[in-house]
């Protein structure tokens, strides 16, 4: 990674920087798993824009798990923008310039058909390990919430392996 | 964790994950362009043909201290609940059910979604209009000169619909319009200014006032959103009320976005009703009585009430009551304003447990979206000849012919299947084999062209402006309700004259629409054919399959 840096940054260029160098590859991961690889970098950086854009971002706690629900809606606003356009959620998740054998199409497939809330959910559950309740503080719903998106996630899935 | 799915998704994640793009230099502030406020959703289910369409914006940007969805926020019944209901139960917004259901609806398709997530810090959309509103009174405000001043973010001028009607004038040095406001009783008085098109109607206004009003109108600084007219400039008499979002002749106050406002809605036939449900200051409930051509007094619950009606959309009626700091609006097609005021009445405080229970058998539109979106494709950018529609005979390709960019592409053909229309008028464009497909053209402040779509009892609108349905990327598609198949399909120019399938089938568009009916777990991909005999290049929606 090259930072292009100069004199006129101050504390708060420095500020941002840091918060970029140390949060940004988790987010740009859930990003791409969330919305894929064409469309994660914007969708990451605009996030991050936003968050930092704010005067008092630097008290935010946990600014992780606040950077990651970030990014969660702005994918979420992508999506709606895109709805009619179809194809997008295969696209999305599908390797692109990729001579990798996909390590399993169809549910590839159903993985795409998720929701963002659903795939949110699932990429923390099953890629993070996180707990029902790991992932309701990450993303700031309630447990049931995460529970019943994760069923519905699931029934999906699971036609996929049958 | 599931111990079939777990390796296997995993490993599906691991193959996403591994594609992660570098993160690259820190993001300035020029990458993206900067609104001052949340992006607009537009997620809401729409009551088909109904008037009042709800648009709430939620958002992007901050998603911090959400209030558990799960927990009312409703106050305490100020009437007895229903049997059975208790208030520390109520479904979250205090969504209500019917109770008796009314018998047209036994046998409605409902779907219940429980709206945007509540937000902490309310905050304008982005690419949607903020309304404010200026009232003389909060008292019958419809009888009495009142204001409405609409901002949105745009770079380009957006041109009243009766252009034709309009008077040009000069507002602030620029371009602007003052014409009757074709929808409801206002003179309209519309202008771009920066990056922002203000739109000014005023009822019971002259045109001095609206025109000094807007000679005024400006921005509103930091601690708040939208426009605002200059108090100055305020005509006489007139008092700012409150700001918000809105669509249609529908006001959500910003602050309601700190709480739930979920929807249900039940189609039956010809007969249609949805609840909407809004949490505000009940002060604020009169302005719902503004934007509507008939306003009656009435009661429901025992609480004042009103009937609202639209003269451009006689199938509509509007019931609006408070009730327990709950704005509801009951609104239906095909309902007399007698029944419709029963219907309300049978309504009762729905459980926490009811509304999971509905929502989990009912989804919303944003559930069953992806599963089309994943399986279709469509191929465009096909020039040829020879094609005979109706005879289907000798599909010659000509690939002498090299597909040229159009500055002009030939889209007249979509805009003419909306533009035949009068406001609020339907036109069935399709009705077969458990399909219709319903062009509707529903001009407001922006035009908005909209396709209903009904596939064996599951119906749902595909609405976009003009520059939406003009770029010929725009599809539309629905499941049916069983989930077993789908409804796909598109506007497109008239030089589109031959649809073929990668199943080998052909389909002929008419009234400038193709559509399909398929399994829904099947993959198909639509291939668009022209037989003007030269190049017509339909610009790609999508990359083209591979």
């Amino acid at each position: 990674m090259h930072q292009h840096r100069t004199p006129e940054h101050n504390a708060a260029d420095e500020h941002v920087d840091v918060a970029w160098r140390t949060h940004a590859p988790a987010a740009m991961r859930f990003a791409t798993a969330v919305v894929g690889p064409i469309d994660a970098h914007d969708v990451a950086t605009t996030a991050f824009l936003r968050v930092t854009q704010q005067p008092d971002w630097t008290d935010i706690e946990h600014f992780d798990r606040y950077l990651i629900r970030a990014v969660r809606n702005e994918a979420q606003d992508l999506y709606r923008q895109r709805r009619r356009r179809w194809q997008r959620d295969l696209l999305a998740v599908r390797p692109e310039a990729s001579t990798d054998p996909l390590p399993d199409v169809d549910l590839l497939r159903a993985v795409a058909s998720l929701s963002v809330k659903q795939r949110s959910v699932v990429f923390l559950a099953y890629w993070h390990d996180m707990t029902e309740a790991e992932i309701a503080e990450t993303l700031d719903v309630t447990r049931s919430t995460v529970h019943r998106t994760l069923a519905r996630a699931r029934i999906a899935l699971r036609k996929a392996l049958t | 964790m599931n111990m079939q799915l777990d390796p296997h998704v995993k490993a599906v994640f691991d193959d996403i994950v591994a594609h992660t793009p570098d993160i690259g230099p820190t993001p300035s502030g020029d990458v993206v362009h900067l609104h001052p406020g949340r992006s607009p959703q537009g997620r809401r289910w729409l009551a088909v043909a109904a008037a009042a369409i709800v648009v709430v914006g939620v958002g992007a940007l901050v998603a911090i201290q959400r209030p558990d969805a799960e927990t009312p926020d409703v106050a305490p019944a100020t009437q007895p609940p229903s049997p059975g209901v208790e208030t520390a139960a109520v479904a979250p917004g205090g969504m209500m059910l019917f109770d008796p259901l009314p018998e047209t609806l036994a046998n409605a398709v409902v779907t219940a979604d429980p709206g945007p997530d509540p937000v902490a810090i309310p905050a304008a959309p982005e690419r949607d209009w903020v309304l404010r509103w200026y009232t003389a009174t909060m008292d019958q405000p419809e009888l009495h000169p009142h204001l409405e001043v609409r901002a949105v973010s745009t770079n380009h001028p957006i041109e009243p619909l009766t252009v034709d009607d309009a008077t040009a004038i000069t507002v602030r040095g620029g371009d602007g319009w003052l014409y009757d406001d074709p929808f409801r009783s206002g003179r309209s008085v519309a202008f771009h200014d920066g990056e922002t098109m203000f739109v000014l109607t005023g009822y019971q206004l002259s045109d001095d006032d609206l025109l000094l009003a807007a000679e005024n109108t400006f921005l509103a600084d930091s601690s708040s959103v939208g426009a605002v007219v200059d108090s100055a400039a305020v005509p006489a008499g007139l008092v700012e009320r409150a700001v918000g979002t809105g669509f249609e002749s529908q006001f959500l106050p910003l602050e309601s976005q700190q709480h739930p406002s979920p929807m249900m809605h039940w189609g039956a036939g010809e007969i249609s009703v949805f609840l909407q449900t809004i949490t505000e200051d009940s002060a604020l409930v009169p302005l719902h009585r503004l934007g509507y051509d008939t306003v009656t007094d009435t009661t429901v619950h025992d609480q004042p009430a009103f009937v609202t009606t639209i003269a451009s959309q006689p199938t509509y009626v509007g019931v609006t009551w408070s009730q327990n700091g709950i704005t509801y609006l009951l609104g239906s097609n095909g309902l007399v304003s007698d029944l419709a005021v029963d219907y309300a009445n049978r309504l009762r405080l729905a459980t926490s447990s009811e509304w999971s229970n509905l929502v989990d058998e009912f989804p919303s539109r944003d559930d069953l979206d992806p599963a089309i979106a994943t399986d279709t494709t469509i191929v465009f950018e096909v020039p040829v000849t020879g094609v005979d529609a109706e005879t289907e005979s000798t599909t010659v390709r000509d690939d002498s012919a090299t597909p040229t960019t159009s500055e002009t592409p030939h889209l007249d053909g979509m805009i003419t299947t909306f533009e035949n229309l009068g406001t609020g008028e339907s036109l069935t464009l399709i009705d077969t084999d458990g399909v219709t497909v319903m062009a509707r053209y529903e001009p407001t402040t922006t035009a908005q062209y909209c396709v209903d779509l009904s596939l064996d009892g599951f119906t749902g609108p595909a609405c976009g402006d003009r520059e939406a349905w003009s770029d010929g990327q725009t599809t539309f598609g629905i499941p049916s309700l069983d989930r077993t198949h789908k409804l796909v399909g598109q506007i497109v120019p008239d030089s589109v004259n031959v649809v073929t399938t990668s199943d080998g089938r052909t389909i002929t568009p008419v009234s400038n629409v193709w559509w399909d009916t398929t399994p829904i777990d099947s993959t198909t991909t639509y291939t668009l054919y022209t037989a003007d005999g030269a190049p017509t290049e339909v610009p790609s929606p999508i990359d083209i399959d591979e």
